[in-house]
């Protein structure tokens, strides 16, 4: 590049304007010439989908459950029928015949939980005793015990109180009153951000928005570390204006395939934006933007460019965890809530959670967005202090080394 | 003749653990030491627990206040506002101040002592699946036991002595046993898992860095890549059971992870590293540079974890998918962790898995011998043709 005089303005801006354009188009073409850059782009889109895909049921249907059914009465036969209507559950075609058979398919896995009903238990309830009946749930995993468990308890809670209608209607209660009796306060609930209480809307597209955020952080570390990307920098450094024209190269295809993801990806999990898509693109814009900072202050605070990768890295992939998507943030340790609270995926997930399944205004908004201008005073700031310390220290190691060497 | 080469690869690998590529030791000790450490504190409550509400009273009768009292009451739950209306209350959770909203009628009271039902609302974020099975769960259960001493009451009324009253509220009782895992806690049953990906990563990420670094600074010639990453794998390898060891032996029983044989998650441990070898080696091939290592192994480590059956039961993924997961080892390596660290299972009960193991090690070997020869003999060609 020609050196310019300072007054020769026009011709600075157009070697700018040239440096920003040829950096903004060879960004473009790494992501089609550079194998490593392209693969990187080829596994976010396969692995948000099969993220998407793992997904793709929803909720847990036919779980296999055993029913020990040693009464075989009216009643015991209702019980079963109702957990055999339960979506969660299947009851096993061939019952267990003693509680030893049971308890093997249990321990075995063969089947989920089992209920044993005691050969009283019509006797029972007909003397006005309480009997007992046994849920034996397999916990060795949560997502399929909890659902059993909330299945079964359910079914076992309906017959009950079936068994108390029928008591207080005998008591003289009018057919239409015997419910207030029965059950007089029950709850209306409205299960707002997921009525179909699906787990594709709690993980799938935290999955598939943690898999973008890395790959942000990826990106804008190949440009801002010449050699992560595969491509030996020219001598003497990069154009500053290049670099420039790199990192919104890279921030337009993110912001790109954050909404192929959200309009094309998580509608195959039943996922459909609610919101208006001005309001989705500035969130998504807002997250964009802060992984970019994100990744910029783990390089000016760090030492050497492996050392900021290997930071950056180290946070981004903890920060599903520390996003509170997985694990609420209040039970967090104080240390590591401070932690979490600066990373972008943070404020993002859970305004995702809400702008993805409800129509919200700009004004439901204000409290991410004021944590996301958090984010980026500190970020920035951090940045600002971290670079000229930087510099200062890269100088005096320069000096220091210069001056060790044989001249 | 395989021997001595590889022997002296070993040696070759800790000098340059010892020397040049001091900075692999960050990673092959950062992954399973760090990390685990930061994921145990992250969830060292185990259970999520005070769960934010908010009350709305507009019926501000004794019921009412009981109601709420109850609420309050229980350690699932914390109320944190009582705002003026529900919409209020409903804005609030889209703000994300609190993850549910009860809204008591002004009518409740009344329509209980006249034999109708009271209706109590309940918003609830159910965005989160965890928090919302803690706090809806909770509300239930305060309702259900209210419900329940009406109940009572209303047969008192009728003349029935307390004892027998409370023997027709819900006259079925439930004798709950939940195996393996008493308190379903969230913590330990998701960890242990991550732990098993963690070793995944460490095998990967510092096998790759390691030969990335050696060509990056020219310490490997064309011609050995393949002895070098043999060499640089096994080379690591005390430190990968180091990694497993601290885990099984240390990090689970110190933070209360199901920990029932800690002998035996160990081997399951080490036979899924071994198993992770020639997959390290044939995934560690194309490494340039250290950067390669984190560009393209840093994506693949959640999506595999989700795929594994562990996270989602296996019989409700796409057929391709429990297809293709049949070749990871992590789906067998967790399989059998469940059932040795938490059904307390003898290795002789996990051999089916343990073999399944062994078979992935032979078949990932081949493959990973057959790419290499491959790729010597592309190289070869375009030698010549040079």
């Amino acid at each position: 590049m020609p050196e310019l005089a300072p007054d020769d303005g026009p011709a600075k801006r157009h070697c700018l304007m040239r440096d920003f354009a040829r950096g903004f188009g060879d960004q473009a073409l790494r992501f089609v010439r550079i194998p490593r850059m392209a693969i990187l782009l080829v596994m976010l889109l396969a692995l948000s989908w099969l993220g998407m895909d793992i997904y793709r049921s929803l909720v847990l249907t036919d779980i296999p459950v055993a029913v020990l059914d040693l009464d075989n009465s009216h009643i015991s036969r209702t019980l079963r029928e109702y957990l055999s209507s339960a979506r969660e559950l299947r009851v096993t075609a061939k019952p267990p015949q003693s509680v030893e058979e049971a308890q093997g398919m249990l321990t075995r896995g063969d089947v989920a939980a089992i209920l044993v009903i005691p050969d009283d238990l019509s006797t029972d309830l007909k003397h006005g005793r309480r009997p007992r009946v046994l849920l034996a749930v397999d916990g060795s995993n949560i997502v399929i015990g909890k659902n059993v468990y909330k299945a079964m308890a359910k079914a076992v809670g309906t017959v009950a109180a079936g068994v108390q209608i029928t008591y207080v209607t005998r008591l003289g209660e009018p057919k239409d009153l015997a419910m207030g009796r029965v059950v007089p306060v029950v709850i209306e609930e409205q299960f707002a951000f997921n009525p179909g209480t699906n787990y594709a809307i709690y993980v799938g597209a935290p999955l598939l928005f943690f898999l973008l955020h890395v790959f942000i952080l990826l990106c804008t570390l190949t440009v801002l570390i010449p050699e992560a990307s595969g491509v030996p920098a020219p001598p003497g450094g990069e154009p500053k204006a290049s670099i420039a024209g790199r990192l919104l190269m890279i921030a337009l295809l993110c912001l790109g395939l954050g909404l192929m993801q959200i309009y094309a990806y998580l509608p195959h999990i039943e996922v459909v934006a609610q919101s208006a898509f001005p309001l989705v693109l500035a969130m998504l814009a807002a997250m964009v933007v802060l992984d970019m900072l994100m990744a910029g202050a783990c390089l000016m605070v760090l030492p050497t460019s492996v050392s900021s990768m290997q930071a950056a890295i180290v946070l981004g992939m903890l920060s599903l965890m520390f996003s509170g998507a997985t694990w609420p943030t209040d039970m967090f340790p104080h240390a590591l809530q401070t932690v979490g609270s600066v990373m972008p995926l943070t404020p993002f997930l859970k305004a995702s959670q809400v702008f993805l399944n409800y129509p919200v205004a700009w004004d439901d908004m204000s409290g991410y967005v004021a944590d996301f201008g958090r984010q980026a005073a500190v970020l920035g700031g951090v940045i600002m202090v971290a670079a000229p310390v930087r510099h200062l220290t890269r100088g005096l190691r320069d000096r220091l080394f210069r001056r060790g060497r044989p001249t | 003749m395989i021997g001595r080469p590889l022997l002296r690869a070993i040696v070759d690998e800790w000098r340059f653990l010892a020397g040049r590529g001091r900075s692999t030791l960050i990673v092959l000790l950062g992954i399973p030491f760090f990390y685990p450490v930061v994921i145990a504190w992250l969830y060292a409550e185990n259970q999520p627990v005070e769960r934010p509400i908010l009350v709305v009273d507009d019926d501000n009768s004794a019921l009412s206040r009981r109601l709420v009292t109850d609420l309050e009451a229980t350690h699932e739950l914390r109320i944190v506002g009582r705002p003026a209306t529900a919409e209020e209350g409903f804005h609030r959770i889209l703000q994300g101040d609190a993850e549910a909203v009860v809204w008591i009628p002004p009518d409740l009271a009344t329509d209980v002592k006249q034999g109708r039902q009271g209706h109590v609302k309940v918003w609830v974020n159910a965005g989160n699946m965890l928090t919302y099975s803690v706090a809806y769960a909770a509300i239930s259960n305060v309702m259900q036991h209210l419900t329940e001493d009406l109940d009572v009451r209303y047969f008192v009324e009728k003349g029935i002595p307390r004892d027998a009253a409370t023997n027709r509220v819900m006259p079925i009782l439930r004798d709950d046993r939940i195996l393996f895992r008493p308190d379903l806690s969230y913590g330990s049953y998701l960890v242990p898992g991550v732990m098993m990906v963690v070793l995944q990563q460490l095998i990967l990420v510092a096998l790759a860095f390691s030969c990335g670094m050696a060509r990056e600074f020219h310490l490997t010639w064309p011609g050995t890549e393949a002895a070098t990453a043999w060499g640089k794998v096994f080379g690591q390898f005390p430190v990968y059971m180091l990694g497993a060891a601290f885990l099984a032996l240390f990090l689970f029983p110190l933070c209360g992870w199901p920990d029932a044989r800690p002998g035996a998650l160990l081997v399951v441990m080490t036979a899924f590293l071994v198993a992770m070898v020639p997959v390290a080696v044939l995934v560690a091939g194309p490494a340039r540079d250290r950067y390669y290592a984190f560009l393209m192994l840093m994506l693949l480590s959640s999506p595999i974890f989700m795929a594994s059956g562990y996270a989602w039961p296996m019989n409700h993924l796409p057929t391709y998918i429990q297809v293709l997961t049949l070749a990871i080892p992590l789906r067998p390596a967790l399989s059998a962790m469940q059932l040795v660290s938490v059904k307390g299972c003898s290795l002789g009960e996990v051999a089916p898995q343990l073999l399944h193991l062994g078979a992935l090690a032979v078949g990932w070997t081949l493959v990973t011998l057959v790419f290499q020869w491959l790729a010597a003999r592309f190289r070869g060609g375009r030698a010549s043709l040079g």
